[in-house]
């Protein structure tokens, strides 16, 4: 059971660091042109971009909460699991955020799917926090 | 040890087992609560509009039936006309109360002078409509003013507190409907004389000039009598008004239904083959369980456990593994469709608002009810059929 938990952790996070990408709005052909006729990228595609660095702890906790094998170890995953889900979906909602306009791609796409990894990843990190308790601990 | 100490001991003693059940039970919860959620909302979601409309029938240009849906229904932008005269001649048939013409437009495509791309627009007149005027007295009593215009729910202020850019002109929004998960939700309504002031500064300043051609109007919102049946009436602006088409307000958006008719059918279909396998595979399940555990369910007999002890204890682990498994189902429904419902939208063509609060809570409770009923009634053959074995006989095998 820990070590599907685990698995599911690193698939979430390849789903953060790989969908982004596809899903932005740049992805979708559209930048902002400025005054000068200079093509900038919108927010959207700086929170894919920073959805990697969310992405990468999570799956290094999926990684320990396979291969760990003392309680505290997969405790400690489940930990950064768990912020590393919140970082998620801050960098998409609070920090960073996404086009201002609803019917925008990265908000029709991109976002569900970050908030849903990012939500996903907290439960998930949840219930690996639970069964890491039938795992032996150091002291034992 | 309580009856659900033993059940989840004997859950966690067979992960395979009950990963099976458990699946099971999130399949059938997450599947009939998604399908029931998505079909629900686009139905309100269709009625809404209809009700938003307040017209007995919408009178377009003859082939511009299917514009006015997408328009109304997922906000694309449409472009037709009809000569001015139209109102007066629908106006003089007996059995029309009242007559309002309308003009569809649209903003351009990322033009640094439009605030939104494409977004449609409803140029109402005042004078005349029943329409609109109604659910903006909730909101603007006042009513909308020269360079004004309220905006479906996701439009907003681009240009500081209040103010959108149209075609280069500065127009004040003066506030948002409620949601109706339409088309009508990314559409700006503005008077006619706004809609015209617009033309007049897009001429000198947009990257386009806004185009209303003289004596023409988009559509004619109309309403019936009292006792005038609107078929009879739509029937004679077919016969007497030629160009036009009028449909009635129960039958636009008739592809939409139908769309969603046909959505309904192989919701049905797919779920009449789910639900019973489902009961099946978790009854086949259960039944090996039960064999494989005739020894130990034999001893328990033996320590005196009751028949009813053992049935029971069965029992509370298949609703147990059901009550998990349905949980993280109608969880993982709820979450992919209030995620997700924009690209659900996009992608099926239709429309879709999110249910209330208490719609939902009760939909999720069928959804739960239903999983867990079913693994119930999967298990309870086996747990009845294993609680009569003679104990003796069941140790020594």
């Amino acid at each position: 059971m820990v070590k599907v938990v685990g698995v599911l952790m690193v698939v979430l996070a390849l789903v953060l660091a790989i969908v982004p990408g596809f899903t932005d709005c740049e992805s979708q052909g559209k930048v902002l042109t400025t005054a000068q006729g200079k093509a900038v990228s919108m927010k959207c595609h700086w929170t894919g971009r920073a959805e990697i660095a969310a992405a990468i702890p999570l799956g290094l906790a999926g990684v320990f909460a396979v291969a760990g094998r003392r309680r505290e170890t997969k405790r400690f995953a489940a930990v950064v699991g768990a912020a590393s889900g919140i970082l998620a979906i801050l960098f998409a909602t609070t920090l960073i955020g996404t086009c201002a306009s609803a019917s925008m791609y990265c908000n029709v796409a991109m976002k569900p799917v970050i908030l849903a990894a990012g939500i996903l990843a907290i439960a998930v990190s949840a219930v690996l926090f639970v069964l890491a308790r039938e795992e032996p601990s150091t002291a034992a | 040890m309580t009856l659900l100490q033993l059940a989840w001991k004997n859950i966690s003693g067979n992960g395979l087992r009950s990963w099976v059940v458990a699946l099971c039970a999130l399949l059938v919860a997450a599947f009939a609560l998604f399908a029931t959620l998505l079909l629900r909302g686009a139905a309100t979601s269709l009625e809404l509009a209809a009700d938003r409309l307040g017209a007995d029938i919408v009178v377009v240009p003859e082939g511009a039936q299917a514009d006015i849906e997408g328009a109304l229904l997922m906000g694309a932008p449409a472009h037709f006309w009809m000569p001015e005269e139209t109102v007066r001649a629908l106006g003089a048939i007996p059995g029309v109360e009242a007559v309002s013409p309308q003009v569809y437009l649209s903003t351009l495509l990322n033009a640094s002078c439009c605030s939104v791309s494409e977004m449609f627009m409803i140029a109402y007149d005042p004078a005349t409509d029943f329409t609109v005027r109604p659910w903006l007295q909730k909101r603007l009593p006042e009513g909308l003013g020269l360079g004004e215009v309220i905006g479906g729910d996701y439009i907003f202020a681009t240009e500081g507190e209040d103010g959108i850019l149209v075609y280069s002109a500065l127009l004040k929004l003066k506030g948002n409907l409620e949601p109706t998960g339409t088309g009508l939700d990314q559409s700006v309504f503005l008077t006619l004389e706004t809609a015209r002031e617009v033309a007049r500064i897009s001429e000198e300043y947009a990257e386009e000039p806004l185009i209303i051609p003289p004596d023409q109007v988009s559509a004619v919102l109309l309403r019936s009598g009292p006792g005038v049946s609107t078929e009879e009436l739509a029937v004679e602006i077919y016969r007497s008004v030629p160009g036009v088409y009028p449909i009635q307000s129960d039958n636009l958006f008739s592809s939409s239904r139908t769309q969603l008719r046909s959505l309904l059918n192989t919701v049905v279909v797919v779920m009449a083959l789910i639900w019973p396998l489902a009961i099946v595979l978790i009854g086949m399940v259960y039944l090996m369980a039960a064999n494989e555990r005739r020894r130990e369910l034999g001893v328990m007999r033996a320590l005196g456990a009751t028949r009813r002890y053992v049935s029971r204890s069965l029992l509370a682990e298949a609703s147990l593994l059901a009550f998990c498994g349905a949980s993280t189902g109608v969880f993982l429904a709820v979450l992919a469709i209030y995620l997700f419902r924009r690209l659900i939208v996009s992608s099926l063509g239709v429309p879709f608002l999110l249910p209330s609060p208490g719609s939902l809570i009760l939909q999720v409770g069928i959804g739960l009810l239903l999983a867990m009923g079913s693994v119930f009634l999967a298990a309870l053959l086996p747990a009845v059929r294993i609680s009569r074995q003679d104990p003796a006989v069941a140790m020594r095998e």
